[in-house]
Order: structure tokens, then C-alpha cells, then sequence
């Protein structure tokens, strides 16, 4: 927390290095330094108060105050003059924008993780998309909130069934993943993806979601273009969601994939944490093996985790 | 008449206004209270610069509705900005620690989701960067003007194994 007690000293040494109690007669500069702050003293006894602007503030009340905003507005704030900018990096500014648990975070995410580092230098580290598990997994808190979001790759985060056989599945080099390749279903009987997750998320209710494309996309002479010949199956029965949680918790759902050329989150549960000082187990699916018909022509990106208030507020998270 | 044997201190506004304020008011005013503490002799009235009658009335208010146990009555909506600006000023002085909390969420809220430029305005602040300086704290903080989703950057100290 930040100390107030050097101001009290300094009114202190104003007061006591002057005849007292005449104060309007003093000849001294009403401006002055003390400890690189200005300190404007206000000497008048009309009514009306001389115009103090709050753009000689010193940092500690800036501080204060922008301790209230969000990251974006604090950032921004830091460009107003180097009071701000100083302000804006203040510690005790960005605690309370940090996850609660970050310590936690720090230690599961990185290996040496320099312990002097201020807060907001922890903040903008955290934001960063951090690799976890070998790069099969991408965790990174979320900017402008605060809060957590994790990627689960499908390139050797996630268990498919019959991805090593190439008759099913392959891997295709894409820039259209935040990981560098998706896995691409030519066909199958049996479609099953499995998943599961061992972190210390913070307290709240995060929302599952994999990310799916019906067609295969490519570029052609710089343009995008998608190839949806291989779709097929998903308009007969539905894909089928399971979620748990290492606490008890299950939700099942199920939804027909659409949207051929289009990447889509579709959800497939919620879970919620309780307490963010240790780690949450989640294991989930995604099946479709109603061995009557073949299914195939479908993209799997990575399977994500956002909090839950993201389906509202973020748009990308159209959710079917 | 000393104050240190009274319960009372006198407090003298700016504005030449005296205030006979309990003991426990004063001591809420850290900056008033070090007075206290370090005069040895009996002071007679302290005088509070920056201070004025209207701040030290608002003052009075908000201690009354704390001891009753209804500061969250406090409300400074009625202050227009610039009023609410110097009594943050006048409060940040006297070094009080509760009053101040509920001014800076005060001004925090009057300035949410409002541009830098409002801001400028609002605090009469100067832009005191060097134009390099400028060019570079606004890059920083590039991510900061742009819209909703913001991708996060890749770690690019990290190897994918």
C-alpha cells in the first residue's frame, strides 16, 4: 500500500519552519520540491479557491484513482504525462487487476520466473500466449478483464481417435490456428475427441468450446478459398458433448455442426471453480459414433476455455 | 484555552472559518494529527491550509454518517466536477485515509470509459513528454486504444518443443 505518511511530514516542515499562525505574510515560493513531487501551497483567503489543478496531483493520488480503471483505460491514461505514466505502473495499481491466484499461475507457467518483477510487468507476462505441456497447450489471461483463457491443441493436446491412421486424419499447416497445424477429418465412423486439463484456474465459471471448421480452407493465388466436398454426416445426428470436473461436476449436451466454411466455438459445457488456490481437473469429449453412417470433412482447431461472461461480451464467440 | 487538555480542536479553514471538531475527527486527518503529536507546547489552533469551510462542512457530514455507521450515505453526486476535484484536494491534504478512498472512486467513476483527452481536460494536465517519450509509452500501450478483442501477443522467448 502506498505510504501517505511522507505528505503529512512535508506539511509538517512547511509549518513549522515559518512564524506561526501569520501565514499571509510569508515570502517564500509557493511552489517547491520535495522528493521530485511539487508541492504548491495555497495562500489565499478568498472564498474561492485559487484553481488548483488536479494535473499537479502527485503520483500517489493519480495512483489512487486509476487504481479504479480497467487495464485498457489505465494504459491509456499512462500516455497523459509522466505522472500518469509513473501512476500507471504503480504496484498496488495492478494487484487487484491480477488473477488472485497468480502466484499459482507464475509457478505452473513459467520455470524461473524473476520474483522482483513488478506487478505490472507480472500482468503483461501473464497476458502474453504463455505455451504450456510441451506447446500443446496456450494459456494467456485476458487483457482488457483480467481474466484466464486456455487453448488446447489438436495436434497432441487433444486424444483423437484414429489419428494416426491416414486414411482418417491428417495434419494440415494453417495460419488460421493459434497453434500451427489442425487436424483434418476425411472420414470416419467413429469420431471421438477426448481432452483433459489439470490447472490451477481462478475462481469462477468458465465455459468449454471447440473450435471447428466444416471444409477444408486454403489460400489460392493470396485469396481464401474453402473446399467442402469431403462434408458429409454431420446433418444426421448430432455431436454429442461431455464435460467433468475432478469435484463432481458433469454437463452433457448435444448440437449438429452447420456452418460449412466458417470457423465455429461450439460449446460444449461449463464448469465452475470454487477455489482458485489449487489445481481444477477437467476431462471432456466430443463424440459422434453412431457407427450407421460416415462422418467427415471437418477441421479441429484446438478445444478452448474462456470464462464463461466471454459468450456475452466477447463476438468472436458466436455460439451455436 | 489549550486544545490538548480539551476534547476539542480548532481547526481554521483557509477561508478564516474556525471549526471546533472532536478529537476523534482530528484524528482522522493524519496530517492534522502529526501536528497534534509533535507539537510540544499547546497549540491553539491549527490552521488548515487548502481547506475550506464548505470542504471542512462536507467533512463533518461524512464523519457523522461513519460513526452512525452509514457512510455508504456519503454521496458526493451533487458536487460538480471541478467542487469534487478540490474537496479530493483538500482531503488528499489533511491525509484522511477513508474520505480519500471514497473521493478517488468518485472521480474513478465520473472518468470511466472516458477518452484520454476528456481525462487531460478534466485533470488540466500537460503533456510533459519529449516527443520520444511520447512515441514511446504511447507504442507500449498501443494495445490499450484498440478495439474489444485483443489477441495476445506470442511468447517469442519461448520454444515449441
Amino acid at each position: 500500500m502506498y505510504n501517505f505518511h511522507f505528505i503529512s511530514s512535508l506539511f509538517y516542515e512547511t509549518l513549522f519552519t515559518f512564524p506561526f499562525p501569520s501565514f499571509n505574510n510569508l515570502n517564500f515560493n509557493p511552489n517547491f520540491n520535495f522528493m521530485g513531487l511539487r508541492f504548491s501551497s495555497f495562500l489565499s483567503n478568498s472564498t474561492v479557491s485559487s484553481g488548483p489543478t488536479l494535473g499537479e496531483l502527485p503520483e500517489s493520488c493519480v495512483a489512487s484513482i486509476i487504481a479504479y480503471m480497467d487495464p485498457p483505460q489505465i494504459c491509456q491514461l499512462a500516455t497523459l504525462n509522466r505522472a500518469f505514466r509513473a501512476a500507471s505502473s504503480a504496484d498496488f495499481v495492478w494487484e487487484s487487476k491480477l488473477p488472485p491466484n497468480y502466484h499459482l499461475l507464475l509457478a505452473k507457467i513459467f520455470q524461473d520466473f524473476p520474483i522482483n518483477l513488478g506487478k505490472r510487468d507480472i500482468y503483461t507476462s501473464l497476458c502474453r500466449l504463455n505455451s504450456l505441456d510441451g506447446g500443446t497447450k496456450k494459456v494467456w489471461v485476458d487483457k482488457g478483464t483480467g481474466k484466464l483463457c486456455l487453448a488446447i491443441s489438436s495436434s497432441k493436446g487433444l486424444s483423437i481417435t484414429g489419428v494416426d491412421d491416414r486414411r482418417y486424419w491428417n495434419y494440415i499447416i494453417t495460419e488460421e490456428s493459434r497453434f500451427s497445424t489442425v487436424a483434418y477429418l476425411q472420414h470416419t465412423w467413429w469420431f471421438e475427441v477426448d481432452g483433459e486439463i489439470d490447472f490451477p484456474f481462478p475462481a469462477g465459471t468458465y465455459s468449454l468450446f471447440f473450435r471447428i471448421h466444416l471444409g477444408r480452407a486454403y489460400k489460392r493465388f493470396g485469396r481464401r478459398v474453402c473446399n467442402t466436398e469431403h462434408v458429409h454426416g454431420w446433418d444426421k445426428k448430432p455431436v454429442q458433448f461431455q464435460l467433468w470436473t475432478s469435484d463432481g461436476q458433469y454437463v452433457a449436451s448435444q448440437c449438429f455442426l452447420k456452418e460449412p466454411g466458417n470457423w465455429t466455438f461450439y460449446h460444449a459445457g461449463d464448469f465452475t471453480v470454487e477455489d482458485g488456490n489449487s489445481s481444477t481437473k477437467v476431462k471432456f469429449s466430443m463424440t459422434q459414433i453412431d457407427c450407421t453412417h460416415t462422418k467427415g470433412g471437418l477441421c479441429l482447431d484446438s478445444a478452448f476455455i474462456y470464462p464463461s461472461e466471454f459468450k456475452k461480451s466477447k463476438a468472436f464467440l458466436n455460439c451455436s | 484555552m489549550a486544545s490538548s487538555s480539551s476534547n476539542l480542536i480548532s481547526l481554521k479553514t483557509s477561508d478564516g472559518t474556525v471549526f471546533k471538531v472532536e478529537r476523534a475527527l482530528a484524528k482522522t486527518m493524519k496530517t492534522v494529527q502529526a501536528i497534534i503529536e509533535e507539537a510540544d507546547a499547546n497549540i491553539y489552533m491549527i490552521p488548515i491550509h487548502n481547506v475550506f469551510s464548505h470542504h471542512m462542512d462536507m467533512i463533518i457530514d461524512y464523519y457523522k454518517l461513519s460513526v452512525a455507521g452509514k457512510s455508504k450515505e456519503f454521496s458526493v453526486e451533487k458536487l460538480d466536477n471541478d467542487e469534487l476535484k478540490d474537496f479530493l484536494l483538500a482531503v488528499h491534504y489533511l491525509n484522511m485515509e477513508d474520505l480519500f478512498e471514497v473521493l478517488t472512486q468518485a472521480v474513478a467513476d465520473r472518468l470511466e470509459k472516458k477518452s484520454v483527452g476528456y481525462v487531460r481536460k478534466y485533470f488540466g494536465i500537460e503533456n510533459d513528454f519529449t516527443p520520444e517519450e511520447y512515441a514511446a509509452i504511447r507504442k507500449k500501450n498501443d494495445w490499450a486504444f484498440k478495439g474489444d478483442d485483443i489477441e495476445p501477443e506470442e511468447d517469442e522467448e519461448k520454444q515449441e518443443e
